[in-house]
């Protein structure tokens, strides 16, 4: 048997410390989260190019004009024509220099005419970011603007309201979740596994956010999936926790608890190192969306099976003392 | 001891669901047939009607470069003639993995040539035993593929602006007019004058398109056609608004009848109350020619093919002769069932000329459909928002006598009279509805009508998110995963393992059953996702068997050992799955397209894998102890091998 519960304060001290610390890098370091064409919109070029030049020099005719694409796909093979598509970050950045500048010709602008000079026409006519990614790339590729088919900016396909939405759903997970553990265990449990799925959760959001993967439906899916690992796992050291302490009635809630973990050990880790195997494979995968989703799975499968070993039960502990001690005075 | 006939019935029940499983899924890999049909005529931009001769038809399905067999060009398509369509407008082609995408590709290549709603592909066996049942006589089963693997349709709509400010004059002209009256008068108090003004305004301020308010109305729009595509079952589409071209593009991966899919997309359709002109109607209504009309738009509807621009030019006609002015209204036609027949079909049987609309779909804040007592068709309940129920109030009050018209999008659907002022904010909306279309307006009523008319103005193809080789990589990258966990299990549980594995495979192909059951579409990350639940799946028999060996090491005997090992385990399972199904259920109540596709797949993956893992494993177990004499049982290291003592 191993001794887990001498060191529980340690655990639940290293576990607050990795969740401040990942949020203060995330935010302090990187200014927040990153942003995504899905969740921010963007801006689209839809263009048609000359026969021999394909996706590989279009990405990189972008890419060396400064732009780089977050997406370039075929729209139509026999037009040779693509969608290129770039994200909110770049976007914002271009916008406000421009607006700056603007400012500063209208500063300029306003000052000749005061002395009475002619304004020359660049200090009044402004360029929006759209104009400026086209000249540029355009004449990076020297290709004729008639390749320009189309472009848009775009707005954001999946609202902000979906986070919050995400987040009224988590309510009623715990909520579901606690009534069942307590009908099914007691209410320490309950508030334990709960309190390892929240643990769960935010380091996995804190780990995306210095990871800096960006935000997008398979993201979210990858969360989801961690939420439905963790759960899990807990549960299943639970039910071990209950079934020896049926047979050991004698024994203390500690002794009860570290013994069903080692007890179940084995099973946690064979578990655990397999679901990992098969995401790391994941991580080969080289579409973008797949490695971040890989990325995500990963982590939360580390953090999950470090809860429910170190976390989930000892928060059952913590309880079970407060409210002992609360009962004896 | 395990009883031979139990385990036979066990074996038979596993059986059957894997077969059914197989059955399911045999349509993707089946030989497809695609059914084209071709028009007889399409009207050119003026309106004109022009022929479309066979001989056409003939070239086009010959054509290499520029036909038909540029599309699809390993087969031939074989004319075939069906109900209406005769063998020279009718052709069918066999080719296998046909997609949506490339058939509406054809279809939109050439949309004055090849009629959509005649071309689709043929059902499967397979399909219409799944859909025996349903109206259509089949159900659809094909896996379909997302925008990031197969790419799609993308749709651009322009939101028209002119219509939805001449449609909010028309709505807001009677009160400004009245609020411009009460202004003039001298005796109005002057805080009651402070009150109208403020109205004024805003009623003003609803008709000044800046930019940040058409920002605003193609973000609501773009709400509104979420639902819609969610409603039609399309998961993953992707809709966004782009303010700078006053419009709103709409991804679909695969969407089979892509016009179907179109047209309810930008339906504007919505409930309004209209007043009657009873003066201008009698006189439409009883113009001898205009019942000649009335027939040959009974006949039009009746037929099932309808040309909205005829309809019009009748409905034009009818106005002309019985000499209706624009400022009398405008002419609508009134719908009904034949009497005394609910089977019948609804049809245009009378004119009604109609006022401004009075009140609308987004004046109601929650509709539903429910049974009418006082007859044998359905009708919807609606409760009204605070000011529509004030203008519903004024409204009845001011035209105590005349009849009210109900619209269903341009159909009248009845035209009760107005007793008496109705006060109170809610009411019910009566007709020759059935319980399908009283179901549909209610729906209507409640996701909320498109604020503005869109146009389509292109449609055209995005090829995958994804380039070709992150899909070969990525697919290739999931398949290895899979491979390790099989290697994993066979390698640390010996034959043991390989009944998991059985048992892991058995569940991947339930699980790909049901869901294109559910008409689900596949994307590389759900792809990824569905293979690691069947990798968590190897939880329960991970936990079953290190149950097993802790009893073996116990000195139990194998069948005990088994025995106890499923049975102890039992619980853990069911508490560990419950509670994550708990999860799946609670995020299933969410209104989002991409979280709902999640939880459905994580609730049927869960309940598959409880089956394969309990059931189904326990199942070859018994099995193969039956075969070997209950001697031993290989389930890898971790004690001396357990020779049984019998």
């Amino acid at each position: 048997m191993i001794h887990f519960s001498r060191f529980r304060l340690a655990f639940m001290l290293v576990s607050l410390i990795g969740i401040v610390a990942l949020f203060l890098v995330t935010f302090l370091h990187f200014g927040g989260f990153k942003r995504s064409i899905q969740f921010n919109g963007g801006i689209r070029f839809s263009m048609a190019l000359p026969a021999g030049i394909g996706k590989a020099e279009l990405e990189q005719g972008f890419a060396r004009a400064g732009f780089q694409p977050d997406q370039v796909r075929v729209v139509d093979i026999i037009r040779n024509s693509y969608d290129v598509e770039l994200g909110p970050s770049l976007r914002d950045r271009l916008d406000a220099e421009l607006k700056e500048k603007a400012l500063q010709n209208q500063a300029k602008a306003e000052e000749l005419r005061r002395a009475g000079q002619p304004v020359p026409e660049e200090l009044t006519n402004n360029p929006g970011v759209l104009d400026v990614i086209e000249a540029a790339v355009l004449k990076e590729m020297d290709l004729e603007p008639q390749v320009i088919m189309a472009r848009e900016t775009i707005a954001a396909s999946y609202g902000e309201n979906l986070l919050q939405l995400a987040g009224g759903l988590l309510l009623f997970t715990f909520a579901g979740i606690g009534i069942y553990l307590t009908f099914r265990f007691r209410f320490a449990f309950a508030l334990g596994a709960s309190l390892a799925l929240l643990h769960d959760l935010l380091f996995t959001i804190g780990f995306i956010g210095v990871m800096r993967i960006e935000p997008s439906i398979p993201v979210l899916a990858g969360v989801l999936t961690v939420i439905g690992y963790s759960i899990n796992d807990t549960i299943v050291i639970f039910d071990r926790i209950r079934e020896t302490a049926e047979d050991h009635a004698q024994q203390t809630l500690r002794a009860t608890m570290d013994l069903a973990i080692t007890q179940t050990l084995s099973r946690t880790t064979i578990t655990g190192v397999l679901t990992l195997l098969a995401v790391l494979a994941l991580l080969l995968g080289g579409a973008q969306t797949l490695v971040d989703f890989g990325l995500i799975i990963a982590f939360g499968i580390v953090v999950g099976t470090y809860s429910s070993i170190f976390i989930a039960s000892h928060c059952v502990q913590y309880y079970e003392e407060f409210r002992s001690r609360v009962r004896g005075t | 001891m395990i009883e031979k006939r139990d385990l036979l019935w066990r074996s038979a029940v596993a059986v059957l669901v894997a077969l059914l499983s197989a059955i399911l899924l045999s349509s993707n890999f089946a030989v497809q047939e695609l059914a084209i049909g071709f028009r007889e005529y399409y009207r050119d931009p003026s309106g004109a009607r022009i022929d479309i001769a066979p001989e056409e038809i003939k070239d086009f399905i010959r054509d290499r470069e520029n036909g038909l067999l540029l599309y699809f060009p390993d087969s031939e398509c074989e004319p075939q003639a069906e109900g209406r369509l005769s063998a020279e407008r009718r052709c069918v082609l066999r080719d296998r993995f046909i997609t949506t995408a490339r058939i509406n590709e054809l279809v939109q290549a050439f949309p004055g040539l090849i009629d959509e709603r005649d071309t689709r592909l043929l059902p499967h066996w397979s399909e219409r035993l799944a859909g025996y049942w349903t109206e259509k006589g089949y159900r659809d089963l094909r896996v379909k593929l997302g925008l990031d693997l197969q790419g799609g349709m993308r749709a651009v709509f322009r939101a028209d602006f002119d219509t939805y400010l001449k449609r909010v004059r028309e709505k807001n002209e009677p009160e400004i007019r009245r609020i411009e009256d009460k202004l003039a008068q001298a005796d109005t108090p002057a805080e009651e004058k402070d009150q109208l003004r403020q109205r004024m305004e805003a009623l003003q301020a609803e008709m000044q398109l800046d930019k940040a308010r058409r920002f605003d109305l193609l973000r609501e729009a773009k709400q509104i056609i979420d639902k819609r595509l969610a409603a039609q079952g399309l998961t993953e589409p992707e809709v966004r608004a782009q303010p700078d071209s006053d419009s709103i593009a709409v991804d679909m991966p695969g969407a089979a009848n892509s016009g179907e899919v179109l047209a309810r997309i930008k339906d504007t359709t919505t409930v309004e109350y209209r007043i009657v002109n009873a003066e201008a109607t009698a006189r439409i209504n009883s113009n001898p020619e205009n019942v000649e009309v009335i027939r040959r738009l009974r006949e039009i509807y009746a037929s099932g093919r309808v040309d909205p621009f005829e309809v019009e030019q009748l409905i034009n006609q009818a106005a002309l002769q019985g000499a209706i002015r624009p400022e009398e209204g405008r002419v609508f036609l009134y719908w009904r069932r034949p009497a005394n027949q609910r089977a019948g079909k609804a049809l245009p049987s009378e004119f009604r000329v109609l006022g401004p609309p009075a009140l609308d779909g987004s004046d109601m804040a929650y509709a539903e459909a429910s049974v009418n007592p006082d007859s044998s068709y359905y009708m919807i309940l609606f409760r009204l928002t605070p000011a529509g129920a004030e203008r519903f109030g004024d409204l009845t009050r001011t035209n105590v006598g005349k009849a009210m018209a109900i619209l269903w999008g341009d159909r009248v659907v009845s035209d009760p009279n107005i007793n008496e002022p109705i006060y109170g904010g809610s009411g019910q909306i009566t007709g020759d509805f059935d319980e399908e279309q009283s179901a549909e307006i209610a729906g209507v009523i409640r996701e909320g009508a498109l604020p503005m008319p869109l146009d389509a103005i292109s449609v055209s193809f995005v090829g995958p998110s994804l380039g070709q080789e992150s899909i070969v990589n990525g697919v290739l990258s999931v398949i290895l995963g899979f491979l390790v966990v099989v290697l994993f299990m066979i390698g640390y549980y010996k034959w043991s393992g390989l009944i998991a594995v059985v048992a892991l495979l058995l569940n991947l192909v339930i699980m790909t059953a049901v869901m294109s059951l559910l008409g689900f579409t596949l994307t590389l990350p759900g792809f990824a996702g569905a293979i690691l639940t069947v990798g968590m799946a190897v939880d329960a028999n991970v936990i079953i068997y290190e149950k097993i060996k802790e009893d073996l090491r116990a000195g139990k005997a194998p069948s005990l050992a088994i025995e106890s090992g499923f049975r102890s385990s039992l619980w853990t399972i069911l508490d560990s799955n419950i509670t994550t199904l708990i999860a799946a259920i609670v995020l299933s109540r969410s209104e989002d397209g991409p979280i709902i596709g999640f939880a459905i797949v994580l609730f049927f993956g869960l309940i598959t894998s409880m089956f394969t893992a309990l059931f189904v494993s326990r199942v070859l177990f018994d099995w193969v102890q039956t075969l070997t004499n209950f001697r031993r049982l290989s389930i890898g290291y971790g004690f001396a091998r357990a020779e049984a003592r019998r």
